[in-house]
């Protein structure tokens, strides 16, 4: 029993890493070695303090996540950690896809509150352990537009003198719009079944007519996803667009140093409310004892301060979840920018809580907007809808 | 490649979950018990088929009341429903016997059908371990500056399989169509058949290549590289199969053709890449000959312009039954015998005086070139039938011997049966 024990030990312990990629990214060489070169310096080092482990990962685009670990948990296969958005990860707490974080208090200390708040169940359980925050900004090219615009009347005036905008006819890219005109309260009110008062109303109207308005514009244009728009800025028809943050390793390569990023534009007196997007780790239910308490170590590590902010600066794509890791923004515009669009996305972060994927009234309220940035609706008759969509419980 | 290794390596790692191991130790259990019960008596009545048909499905039972116990047992289900289908992919042999000669449903099985099972099955096990999706872009290294991956090869290799494999029922069904609108013969239908399937093949390489990201400029530098090749290393196999293809155009050796190869007559069966098949009628033999054979040594055809061989059968008669009288009944004897055809006209000849019979020569015609021993042991039996109706003497080799006369001129010839000279 104690050679058994001894040859236990010796055995390198695998742990099962999936992988969900964000909508709007494919899974392609590029987007596997750039995955692929993340993982391994930061496995490499883990190596150091457990050289006993492999990891090995697999990505998955999120659509297809959370059927993908269904059918894999039934066969005994599912992974030992879940790399995903918090929105997925408590989703898949509730189906019993994964199991509940264990994070001790001086762990949770280190997250910084509202993003632990994401991923917590109403029984108080740990959907996942936040890792990093990717954040919605404007990515512009730089030989056409020298200085990104701030506000929104900027932004149209631009378009006036020729620089061409995308904008995303997905809901998740255009809610920004909806803080920088006022909109954002009464989307908070009608999605916790309130009816809007008829300032927040109003506020709806105004932001469902400025794209309506926005569309009329010649150098306006709106297509059906994040993706077309990264490809239309990368080849240079198009000039500024609304962006995540993990977009940009895919447009450094595209466009260089000619790649600007800003905060998205906010409003007269109103900012704007980019949807952020915290990743996190979740944990699988099929792991061995070993299994499960490297995957837990492996997510402990990837807390501590040091890795969180190797990482970041290494990525320069996300922010770090831990509160306790200086982001230097002195020396890199990058990493200031997503600091200022975290602090514009923190009005946002209420709605982050239904905003879910999958949830059957973004779909329902995409097919409202579609015909009314197309001018078929009218902003109010739009307005009545979005608020009877928003009001219908999940 | 190391990449890919390490992950498949890495799979090693769900063996220590307890559930997987209880999955593969129950199918293990199964393949034990069905290898033990089969010697028993009882088992033995059934045919051996039944065997993996009751395995599949006792592992299918098991892994359901693993799952009424919420025990994780997705993979033994995979296992059991794979092992299923692999066996009841047998069974769908009989409908196709029905429409389709063996040979085909066979080759059907062994070429398409069993191969894509298996693929799908290997599959579906990938996505149950892995992400084939993840796996399908890991990276094998670069050509002419086009990166390959696991994806994009297997998606080549498979393609050039299918075109080799799947591209001969349509290109049969076009050759046959032609074959049936525009009247070409038997042997040009199979020549277009085999035509149309190499252009097909052709075509869906250049497809292929140009899928993976190879311009023309790549494929033209690959194709020199394969001149410097083909004239260095395999200058055999590219000359055997230009051969073929021009064999296939000028039209002499065609499937269906008979040839004439060490004195028998052989009928060509399938013209491939490197060699011809021949099938020999006399001992039932297929002989592969490289198809260069037929291209630079002279070979004899009886088939090329038409499919009738005119054959012959020699004879010989008794000195004393007028040769004309012989010659008639030869001629008669030929017509009744049924593969004979009745025009042209058999033809008998008076070929020569032997030394104790004359000899005569029956020509006839024949429409299969591949009958012609089994015609001409019927003419044969035929003749001397008709000779035993008629009392025509077959003679055996005789020899007189007599005492010599001194001199020559003093000796007297025996004139009681005249005999001219030749």
């Amino acid at each position: 029993m104690g050679g058994c024990a001894e040859l236990r030990r010796q055995l390198p312990v695998v742990v099962y890493v999936a992988v969900g990629l964000q909508e709007g990214h494919l899974l392609d060489r590029d987007t596997a070695d750039s995955f692929a070169s993340h993982i391994r310096q930061f496995v490499h080092e883990f190596g150091r303090l457990h050289p006993n482990v492999l990891v090995q990962t697999a990505l998955y685009p999120e659509t297809e996540l959370r059927e993908q670990i269904r059918r894999r948990n039934a066969s005994g296969l599912g992974p030992d950690l879940i790399l995903t958005s918090a929105d997925l990860a408590n989703a898949l707490l509730q189906q019993g896809l994964v199991s509940a974080m264990p994070l001790d208090q001086e762990e949770r200390n280190q997250i910084d509150p509202a993003l632990l708040d994401q991923v917590i169940d109403s029984h108080g359980h740990q959907a996942g352990q936040p890792l990093v925050l990717f954040t919605q900004l404007a990515c512009f090219d730089r030989r056409r537009v020298p200085t990104p615009p701030a506000t929104l009347k900027e932004l149209l005036a631009q378009t006036a003198t020729g620089t061409q905008v995308g904008l995303s006819l997905e809901l998740g890219g255009l809610l920004w719009s909806a803080g920088s005109l006022g909109g954002l309260s009464g989307i908070n009110a009608a999605a916790r079944g309130l009816q809007p008062s008829p300032e927040q109303n109003q506020g709806l109207v105004r932001w469902l007519r400025w794209l309506q308005e926005a569309n009329n514009q010649q150098r306006v244009t709106f297509l059906g996803d994040q993706a077309s728009l990264r490809q239309r800025l990368a080849a240079g028809s198009l000039d500024w667009i609304s962006c995540q943050s993990s977009d940009l390793d895919g447009l450094r390569r595209s466009l260089g140093s000619h790649l600007g990023i800003s905060t998205l534009p906010d409003g007269e007196g109103q900012r704007a409310s980019p949807l952020n997007n915290l990743r996190v780790l979740a944990l699988g239910r099929n792991s061995s004892r070993h299994q499960r308490a490297m995957a837990i170590a492996l997510a402990r590590y990837s807390l501590k301060p040091l890795v969180q902010k190797t990482l970041t600066l290494d990525n320069r794509s996300f922010l770090p979840a831990n509160r306790y890791v200086n982001v230097p923004v002195q020396s890199s515009q990058v990493l200031a920018t997503m600091v200022g669009a975290r602090q514009q996305g923190e009005s946002s972060e209420a709605l982050v809580r239904w905003f879910q994927l999958g949830d059957p009234r973004v779909k329902e309220l995409e097919a409202v907007l579609v015909p009314l940035v197309f001018g078929v609706i009218e902003p109010e008759a739009a307005t009545e809808a979005f608020v009877t969509i928003l009001q219908k419980r999940r | 490649m190391r990449e890919l290794i390490a992950e498949i390596l890495g799979w090693r790692g769900y063996l220590e979950r307890g559930s997987i191991q209880l999955q593969l130790l129950l199918l293990a259990a199964v393949l034990l018990g069905l290898q033990l019960h089969w010697t028993r008596r009882w088992l033995r009545r059934w045919p051996r088929a039944v065997a993996p048909l009751l395995g599949s499905v006792a592992t299918l039972l098991l892994s359901l009341a693993l799952q009424n116990r919420s025990i994780p047992a997705g993979l033994l289900q995979f296992l059991g429903l794979s092992w299923l289908g692999w066996t009841l992919l047998d069974l769908l042999r009989m409908p196709f016997l029905r429409w389709l000669p063996e040979q085909r449903v066979q080759q059907l099985f062994s070429r398409i059908f069993r191969p894509l099972y298996l693929l799908l099955a290997i599959l579906a096990l990938i996505n149950q371990l892995d992400s084939s999706r993840d796996l399908a872009v890991i990276g094998i290294g670069k050509l002419f500056g086009i990166a390959l991956t696991i994806g994009n090869i297997s998606t080549a290799v498979l393609v050039i399989y299918g075109l080799l494999v799947a591209s001969g029922p349509p290109a049969a069904a076009l050759a046959w169509l032609l074959h049936r609108l525009i009247g070409i013969s038997d042997g040009s239908r199979k020549a277009l058949e085999i035509i149309l399937s190499y252009a097909v093949v052709g075509l869906g390489i250049t497809a292929v290549c140009f899928q993976l990201g190879l311009n023309s400029t790549a494929l033209l530098a690959i194709a020199g590289g394969l001149s410097v090749g083909l004239g260095f290393g395999i200058k055999e196999v590219f000359s055997n199969f230009i051969s073929g293809i021009w064999l296939l155009f000028e039209g002499s050796v065609r499937p269906g053709e008979v040839l004439m190869l060490d004195g028998d007559s052989c009928e060509v069966r399938k013209l491939g890449l490197r060699a011809t098949l021949l099938w020999r009628d006399r001992d039932n033999a297929e002989l592969l000959i490289p198809n260069q054979t037929f291209f630079t040594e002279a070979a004899t055809s009886y088939t090329a312009s038409d499919r009738m061989r005119r054959s012959q059968v020699n004879v010989g008669a008794a000195y004393h039954h007028d040769p004309a009288t012989v010659i008639a009944l030869l001629e008669a004897t030929a017509l009744q015998v049924p593969l004979v055809l009745k025009q042209p006209a058999p033809k008998a000849l008076l070929l020569s005086y032997g030394d104790f019979a004359i000899n005569y020569a029956l020509r006839f015609w024949i429409a299969n070139p591949m009958d012609n021993v089994t015609i001409c042991s019927d003419v044969n039996q035929a003749i001397w039938q008709t000779f035993q109706e008629h009392q025509i003497e077959i003679p055996f080799p005789q020899q007189v011997e007599y005492a010599m006369t001194w001199p020559p001129q003093a000796h007297e010839p025996n004139l009681e049966h005249p005999r001219p000279r030749s």
